[in-house]
C-alpha cells in the first residue's frame, strides 16, 4: 500500500517533469547524497559511537583492522534499517513536515530502490560482520535488522502508544553488538548498555512527539501524545527518566566508566531530569514546547557525552595497558 | 500535432537518458561496493592467517 501511494507520487512528479522540460528529469535523479539520507546518517553516528563504546569497555582484545570492520558492518547495517524503515514508511513520509523531505516522498530516490539498497545492504553487513568477525555479533546484528524493520517499522508503529518502548529495543542494540564483537558473547555488563540506550528512547522520543503530535495524528501513528494524552505523557517522560539515570550511573560502579564517567553521568543525569521535570510540570504555552524542545535536544548531548566518555576512557585504558 | 509528436520523443529521448545515466550510476556504485568488499575480506584474511602464515615446511 506504502509503495504504491508512494509510486503514484512519483508517476505524478515524473509526469509533471516530463510535461514542464527535459531539465526538470535531473532534479529527479538520484545522487550519491540520496542514498547516504536514506541510511539516516545521524542515527548512524549514534550507532556508531555506541558500537565503538561497547567494544572498547569490553574485556579482552581485538585486532585494530577486525575491530575497524565490525564498525563498518555494524554502521551498514544500521544504514539499511534506516532504508527499509524509509520504504516501508514512505506512505506516511510525505505527510509529515519532518519527513517530507527525505528521497523517497521528494521522488529522487523509488520505493524500490530503497527496498534493494537496504535489502543488499541489510545481507551483506551480517555476512560479513559474522564470516569476518564472529557469529554472536553476526546474529545480534541481524536480530537488530529484523527488530527495526518488521517489530518495530511494519507492526508496532502504526499499531500502538507503546511502539517507541518496544522498538526502542532496536536502538539499543549496538553496543551489544561491539561488546559482543569483542567477547563472542553477551554478558549482564553490555545488557546494562543495551538498558540505557532502552529507557532513554521514550524520554528522548516523546518529547518530540509532545511538539509534532499533530503531525503523528494527521497520518495516522498511535504515537503517546495522540492516543493517552499530552499529560499522560508527559507523567510517563518524568517516569522514564527517573528510571534512565541511575541506570546511567551504574557503569560508573561495576568498572564499565572511570571517574570520569561516574561525575558525568551524575551531572547529566541532575540536569536531564531536572528537564524532565520541567516537561512534567509546565504544560501550556510557549514555554511548555521550549522545555519539550530542551529535553529532547539535551537527551540528544547526554547520551552522546555519556557513550564519548566511555569511548575515551576505554581508548585510554587500552593504550595504557 | 507534429510540433506535438516532437515534443514526446525529445522527452522519451530524455527518459532514456536520464535512466541510462541511473544505470550507470548504479553500476558504478555496485563495483565500488564489490571491490570494497573484496579488499576488506582480503585484509581479514591476512589478519586471521596472522605474520607466521609463510612458516610453514615445504
Amino acid at each position: 500500500m506504502a509503495e504504491v501511494l508512494v509510486r503514484d507520487n512519483r508517476t505524478m512528479t515524473t509526469a509533471g517533469a516530463q510535461a514542464e522540460s527535459p531539465e526538470a528529469l535531473k532534479l529527479l535523479e538520484p545522487s550519491i547524497s540520496d542514498f547516504v539520507t536514506l541510511m539516516k546518517p545521524r542515527v548512524m553516528t549514534l550507532v556508531i559511537l555506541t558500537a565503538v563504546a561497547g567494544m572498547l569497555v569490553a574485556p579482552g582484545a581485538i585486532h585494530p583492522v577486525i575491530g575497524l570492520i565490525a564498525i563498518i558492518a555494524i554502521s551498514a547495517g544500521a544504514g539499511a534499517s534506516g532504508a527499509l524503515n524509509m520504504w516501508y514508511d514512505a506512505d506516511i513520509d510525505q505527510n509529515m513536515a519532518r519527513t517530507a523531505a527525505r528521497p523517497i516522498p521528494r521522488g529522487r530516490v523509488t520505493p524500490d530502490e530503497s527496498l534493494q539498497f537496504g535489502g543488499v545492504l541489510a545481507v551483506i553487513s551480517v555476512m560479513t560482520l559474522g564470516v569476518l568477525v564472529n557469529w554472536v555479533a553476526g546474529a545480534l546484528l541481524a536480530l537488530t535488522i529484523f527488530y527495526y524493520l518488521f517489530i518495530y517499522t511494519m507492526w508496532l508503529k502504526r499499531l500502538t502508544p507503546q511502539n517507541i518502548v518496544i522498538g526502542g529495543a532496536a536502538g539499543a542494540f549496538p553496543p551489544m553488538i561491539g561488546w559482543a564483537a569483542v567477547t563472542g558473547s553477551v554478558s549482564l555488563e553490555s545488557i546494562l548498555l543495551f538498558l540505557i540506550i532502552f529507557m532513554w528512547t521514550p524520554p528522548h522520543f516523546w518529547a518530540l512527539a509532545l511538539l509534532r503530535s499533530r503531525d503523528y495524528e494527521r497520518v495516522g501513528v498511535p504515537m503517546l501524545p495522540v492516543v493517552a494524552g499530552p499529560a499522560e505523557t508527559r507523567k510517563q517522560i518524568l517516569l522514564y527518566s527517573i528510571a534512565l539515570v541511575p541506570l546511567a550511573i551504574l557503569p560508573a560502579f561495576i568498572g564499565l566508566g572511570g571517574v570520569t564517567y561516574g561525575v558525568a553521568s551524575v551531572v547529566l543525569g541532575a540536569i536531564f531530569l531536572w528537564f524532565a521535570v520541567d516537561v512534567w510540570r509546565i504544560t501550556e504555552g510557549r514555554e511548555a514546547d521550549k522545555a519539550c524542545k530542551r529535553l529532547f535536544w539535551f537527551s540528544i548531548l547526554y547520551l552522546y557525552a555519556l557513550f564519548a566518555i566511555l569511548v575515551i576512557e576505554g581508548a585510554m585504558n587500552r593504550l595504557l595497558a | 500535432m507534429n510540433d506535438m509528436s516532437n515534443t514526446i520523443s525529445g522527452t522519451d529521448a530524455a527518459v532514456a537518458a536520464a535512466e541510462k545515466k541511473r544505470r550507470r550510476l548504479r553500476s558504478i556504485a555496485i563495483a565500488l561496493g564489490l571491490g570494497f568488499l573484496v579488499i576488506m575480506f582480503y585484509a581479514a584474511t591476512i589478519v586471521h592467517l596472522g605474520g607466521s602464515v609463510a612458516n610453514r615446511s615445504i
